[in-house]
């Protein structure tokens, strides 16, 4: 069995002439919980579009399980749960109904868990759709998904536009049965306090470029702001080719960068006869370095 | 473990069972059914009520009506397929974006097509097929006398040729009294005093059930296959969707008024045509079956969800 449970190579899918994933690059560990960040509009939800089998790339390559998303079987698609950001589901339908409906199309469905996850976050299966909530009805559409009991569960944006008590109370639940089921999660979300909490590996996406891509204790500890000052020799010349980010002033120099071990910076000081203070940042700062345009 | 889509949920839920509380959903459905009962029996009510089932006038009633006809069952057609194929349009049972919740879960999409094609077939021709049926066991269908055009004669030939078993009617006379009137008519202004006794034609209310089938299914299959070529083209774009379906219904209302008036004959020699080459035209239609769906399912399996 492949390591990954997605791989993706060089894809690239425009809209309209304008480019909204370029030269994707993504690689999903099997039992990880993988991050997938970015602003608005900088190709999350295309890329987890093209994964789910929505929509193809113009070019490149996708595997999920091993499968090209367009091939996808019947029996492909009993490993996969996805629940969308604005995902609706059939709205004249009960609660109880569309969970029996569900359950036709998968031979593990996992009632129990329906049970559970209705007790939980004390759902009404009599309800119809239209008369939940939107937090609610994501909270269905989570349900749905997880007691298929897939493999990879693909959320995107699953606790968008919901009060911040709700999404608490719905990210904790959900961490929950995940960690009890031991699933591969990629979740897409822009707020970057719910992926901290509970993600292994962290994709950051900008302008439809995958920018990173590792586990997030790592990204913590080699991604570092460093500011440098008291040039002896003046400022001119110093650059740094491969920063995340790099700007300089008249006297000073402020660098985001990636820093693999802990020799670098002195050498980098020494070379230019300066002095260095290193900020460690968390992943939100990352993030807005990254993406920061 | 047999991956296959199970199909009976499929068909249930296409039916929009599940979707509406029960006396709504009674509601459509006693209206559905009074429609198709009443659609059912609509052709063979103006053959045998209106015309005396008799042919040689019925064409004309038939002409009058097919435009309302046409109008309808393009509309209703196009909206169904929209509704099953298009992205775009929103539809009663499964809204815009519940396109995307079947497509993400364990679902052929070639099943659920067949599905959806299967449920519109039977809703569409369902009233046919039953017209069909009932035209089995009715009476007699004749074709003539008739004054009212100079091809009269011709006609008669035609239809002679389509139906080779027919033969003159019994215990009908063929020739008119000297004097008096004939439908109204003064004898004097007949053409001739002496006219052919009416044929009847064995199974004519068949064949005029099954022409009408036959054309139904031809035109579903068409629009089947005209929605699902346009479907990748309008899938994201609601009023690029509401344009290309609406356009077939326009484009059937203003033209059903003329077609009686530009080509008066159409309907009876399309009728014809159908009897002289009724097996070729039934494999013809069968085989398009599967060719329409094939096709639509290939195009269908490819359609984004933006």
């Amino acid at each position: 069995m492949n390591e990954y449970i997605i791989e993706t190579k060089n894809v690239f899918r425009s809209f309209g002439g304008s480019a909204a994933v370029k030269d994707l690059n993504l690689r999903v560990r099997r039992g990880s919980i993988y991050g997938f960040l970015g602003r608005n509009g900088a190709g999350k939800t295309t890329t987890i579009k093209m994964l789910a089998g929505l929509i193809w790339p113009d070019s490149g390559e996708i595997r999920v399980n091993g499968v090209e998303p367009a091939k996808l079987t019947v029996a492909d698609r009993w490993k996969i749960g996805y629940v969308s950001e604005r995902q609706i589901l059939p709205p004249g339908m009960r609660v109880g109904a569309l969970i029996q409906f569900t359950s036709n199309f998968y031979p593990d469905w996992d009632f129990a868990v329906c049970d559970r996850i209705l007790k939980r976050f004390g759902i009404d299966p009599g309800k119809r759709i239209k008369a939940l909530s939107h937090g609610t009805a994501r909270q269905v559409a989570f349900l749905l998904a997880m007691a298929q009991k897939p493999e990879l569960l693909i959320l995107d944006e699953p606790a968008a536009n919901l009060d911040v008590v709700a999404r608490r109370a719905f990210l904790e639940e959900m961490l929950d049965l995940i960690r009890e089921e031991d699933k591969t999660v990629l979740l897409s979300s822009h707020i970057l306090s719910d992926v901290e909490r509970v993600a292994d590996e962290i994709g950051i996406i900008s302008q439809g470029t995958l920018k990173i891509s590792e586990p997030l204790d790592r990204l913590k500890e080699t991604v570092k702001q460093v500011r440098f000052y008291g040039f002896e020799r003046g400022i001119n010349g110093f650059e740094i080719p491969d920063a995340i980010r790099f700007s300089k002033s008249k006297d000073e120099a402020l660098a985001t960068l990636r820093l693999p071990d802990e020799t670098l910076l002195p050498k980098l000081a020494a070379t230019h006869r300066c002095q260095y203070e290193i900020t460690h940042l968390n992943l939100e700062d990352i993030f807005v370095e990254v993406v920061k345009e | 473990m047999k991956a296959r889509t199970p199909y009976w949920p499929l068909f249930r839920n296409e039916l929009g069972v599940g979707h509406y509380a029960g006396i709504p959903w009674a509601m459509c459905l006693g209206f559905y059914l009074a429609i198709w009962l009443l659609a059912s029996s609509l052709p063979l009510l103006i053959l045998f009520k209106t015309c005396e089932g008799n042919l040689a006038t019925f064409f004309t009633a038939f002409g009058g009506m097919f435009g309302f006809a046409l109008v309808w069952w393009v509309a209703i057609t196009a909206w169904l397929f929209a509704f099953a194929l298009l992205p775009g349009i929103s539809n009663p049972i499964q809204t815009v974006r519940a396109f995307e919740f079947m497509f993400t879960r364990a679902i052929d999409r070639r099943h659920l097509l067949r599905t959806r094609a299967a449920v519109i077939h039977l809703v569409l021709l369902g009233p046919l097929l039953l017209n069909l049926l009932v035209s089995s066991g009715s009476r007699e269908t004749t074709f003539g006398p008739d004054n009212s055009q100079p091809e009269s004669a011709l006609r008669r030939e035609q239809y002679s040729n389509a139906f080779p078993a027919s033969r003159p009617k019994e215990g009908t006379v063929g020739v008119y009294p000297k004097e008096g009137t004939v439908r109204g008519w003064p004898i004097t202004a007949l053409k001739s005093l002496e006219q052919p006794a009416p044929i009847v034609i064995p199974r004519g209310s068949m064949a005029l059930s099954a022409w009408i089938l036959w054309m139904g299914a031809l035109g579903l299959l068409l629009m089947q296959g005209y929605c699902v070529l346009v479907a990748r083209h309008v899938q994201n774009s609601p009023w690029r969707a509401v344009m290309v379906i609406g356009g077939p219904i326009v484009a059937a209302a203003l033209l059903a008024p003329w077609i009686p008036k530009l080509y008066p004959d159409l309907f009876e020699q399309s009728f014809l045509f159908f009897a002289r080459n009724l097996v070729p035209l039934l494999i013809g239609l069968l085989a398009l079956v599967p060719a329409v769906q094939i096709f639509s399912e290939r195009r269908f399996s490819k359609l984004e969800i933006l």
